[in-house]
């Protein structure tokens, strides 16, 4: 295990010692831009309609509740792109066949690779989490009804759990697929379709289960399936993969 | 004695080609051993098999009398491949630290600043790799080589693209490895000059068959050219040279007044020439013995095969880039002289 820390350390250094990565988060952070303004949006709005304090606490309970899922997995899944850049990078310079060839396994490569990234993502996607939080509760909750919020459990259970162990799973099948592809752009291909699989089931969730009477705190469950399904993909990967594959697969 | 690394019959197929054939050949412990040949001749996919990267389609490699694959193995090798392998982003200390910590090192602390201090790095200890100069590089990816005390060296052109200061710096390296650690050396380069003054033992490959193998001075003495460059005070006179050419079977290759170039089969003995000279009261002011450079026998071999028709093919996954043969001295040279 200490190795794969090792790689997960020198990945995670290497991550926050790029430039690319702080042009990366500001874009991120102007992309989720529109979750503020419809928080915003939605609070001035019962407010001018006269609701209730307790009215306007539960919209933001709400929203809360939804950034426990869709923030990290926002910014997280900026780790599958890490993952599928570095690998290519560490393939064009073939850095990546003078790792295979120390005393680590192919498999510890795969994991390394994959959760260094992954906690990369994991710890932007956290932080920017903290950020809209405070947004939420200190820009308008506290000031004009001055309470506390936090958000379910359940939410918090996600966001520190349920999505993390996502994000790294689908890190693992963008790395596999980068590790075995001779075409680099294979692993863009499947960071681009996951992530429209895992929006894709997010907003089927959001909009279609509210009209059917479905509580959003179904999105474990979600979140559950989902591992499932990658856990599989990753188990049924993993049987195949070799350092010859790796190798052979590297060439210019 | 177990060999530091032995192939036995091994062949491997890659994309239904088949990039080597039936290889035999051992590296005993201590050797510096060099592997040599045309790009494409079967050098990269050696040195995969060797490092656990590729598996033999058939026959044996060992290293160290095991499996090449065995992370212990792979503990006891270090390498330098023909890219470095460094992370530019990244400082000499923390490349280091990095492959301390994949190694298992246990002071990675303690060795880091060793193999620097060895590497003549150790200030720039902290400055990003990026910012080394192509010597330095290569001096550093040898001390990344060696941190981890391994007992077998793997060195894919360890002098490429370096200055000849530079190369010589790697050259001295190497030697100090070899007779001050005993450590076994298996070289790969196209730098004949280069693995003529470093290495004892050789394998030449082409077209992923070994057309040479063995100790480089029995190969070079053996290998049929012989002769010797005779500087005496007065010219030799016409009727001793005629017998000396009927007691040795030698010819005369070229002759200025007091220098005579005589050339032999594998049968001519400089010192019985000379000999017969003294006991003629020829007056010899300098003999140099000549042979077959390292140089000769792999052209000699490769226009064989060539006759052959075995034209080298790129390896599959090779990607070797396309490097010109070194020039390299017309004298030949011993093993180990820097």
């Amino acid at each position: 295990m200490s190795r794969v820390w090792a790689i997960v350390r020198k990945d995670m250094l290497e991550i926050f010692r790029a430039r690319g990565t702080y042009f990366y988060v500001p874009g991120m952070l102007l992309m989720s831009a529109f979750f503020f303004f419809s928080y915003f949006g939605l609070t001035r709005a019962l407010r001018q309609q006269g609701a209730s304090p307790a009215l306007v606490l539960d919209a933001s309970r709400a929203f809360l509740n939804s950034l426990g899922y869709l923030l990290p997995v926002l910014y997280s899944l900026f780790a599958c792109n890490l993952t599928s850049a570095g690998l290519v990078f560490e393939k064009q310079k073939r850095s990546l066949e003078s790792l295979l060839a120390t005393p680590v396994s192919v498999r510890r490569v795969w994991v390394g690779k994959s959760m260094g990234a992954a906690l990369s993502g994991v710890i932007i996607g956290l932080a920017m989490s903290i950020f809209a939080y405070c947004i939420i509760a200190f820009g308008e909750v506290y000031p004009r009804i001055h309470t506390a919020i936090a958000p379910s459990a359940l939410a918090f259970l996600s966001g520190l759990v349920l999505v993390p162990v996502t994000v790294f799973l689908v890190s693992m099948l963008v790395s596999y697929i980068q590790l075995v592809a001779t075409n680099p752009r294979m692993g863009n291909l499947v960071y681009g379709l996951t992530l429209l699989v895992v929006w894709g089931v997010l907003f089927f969730a959001s909009y279609y289960l509210p009209l059917v009477g479905v509580s959003i705190d179904y999105y474990p469950l979600i979140f559950v399936g989902l591992i499932l399904l990658l856990g599989a993909g990753c188990y049924l990967c993993s049987r195949g993969l070799t350092k010859e594959k790796v190798v052979l697969s590297s060439k210019g | 004695m177990t060999a530091a690394i032995s192939f036995e019959g091994v062949s491997k197929h890659l994309s239904g080609r088949q990039v080597l054939k039936d290889v035999d050949f051992a590296v005993e412990s201590g050797d510096i051993f060099g592997c040599l040949g045309p790009n494409g001749a079967g050098k990269t996919t050696t040195i995969r098999i060797i490092l656990g990267l590729l598996k033999a389609s058939a026959g044996t490699a060992q290293v160290l009398g095991s499996d090449p694959g065995e992370d212990r193995i792979r503990n006891k090798v270090g390498f330098l491949l023909e890219v470095d392998g460094l992370y530019d982003n990244l400082s000499a200390q923390d490349n280091l630290a990095y492959y301390g910590r994949l190694y298992g090192v246990r002071d990675v602390a303690g060795r880091i600043a060793a193999v620097l201090q060895g590497a003549g790095l150790a200030d720039r200890a902290l400055d990003k790799v990026s910012t080394y100069s192509k010597g330095m590089r290569q001096r550093l990816a040898l001390a990344r080589t060696i941190l981890h005390e391994p007992e077998v060296l793997i060195l894919d052109e360890p002098t490429a693209g370096l200055d000849p200061g530079g190369q010589l710096d790697v050259r001295r390296m190497l030697l100090e490895l070899s007779r001050t650690e005993g450590k076994t050396i298996f070289l790969s380069s196209h730098n004949l000059d280069e693995m003529q003054r470093l290495c004892n033992r050789i394998v030449l490959i082409h077209g992923g068959e070994i057309k040479l193998y063995g100790d480089l001075k029995q190969l070079a003495r053996g290998s049929g050219r012989r002769g010797a460059v005779i500087e005496t005070s007065t010219p030799i006179p016409a009727e001793v040279l005629a017998e000396l050419l009927q007691a040795t079977g030698a010819a005369v290759e070229s002759q200025a007044r007091t220098l005579v170039t005589l050339s032999g089969g594998a049968d001519f003995e400089v010192p019985r020439a000379v000999d017969f000279l003294v006991r003629r009261g020829v007056p010899i002011e300098q003999v140099t013995k000549q042979q077959d450079s390292l140089e000769d026998l792999y052209l000699r071999i490769e226009a064989e095969a060539r006759a052959a028709g075995e034209a080298p093919q790129a390896e599959p996954v090779a990607a070797e880039e396309e490097r010109p043969l070194e020039p390299v001295a017309a004298e030949a040279k011993g093993p180990h002289d820097v």
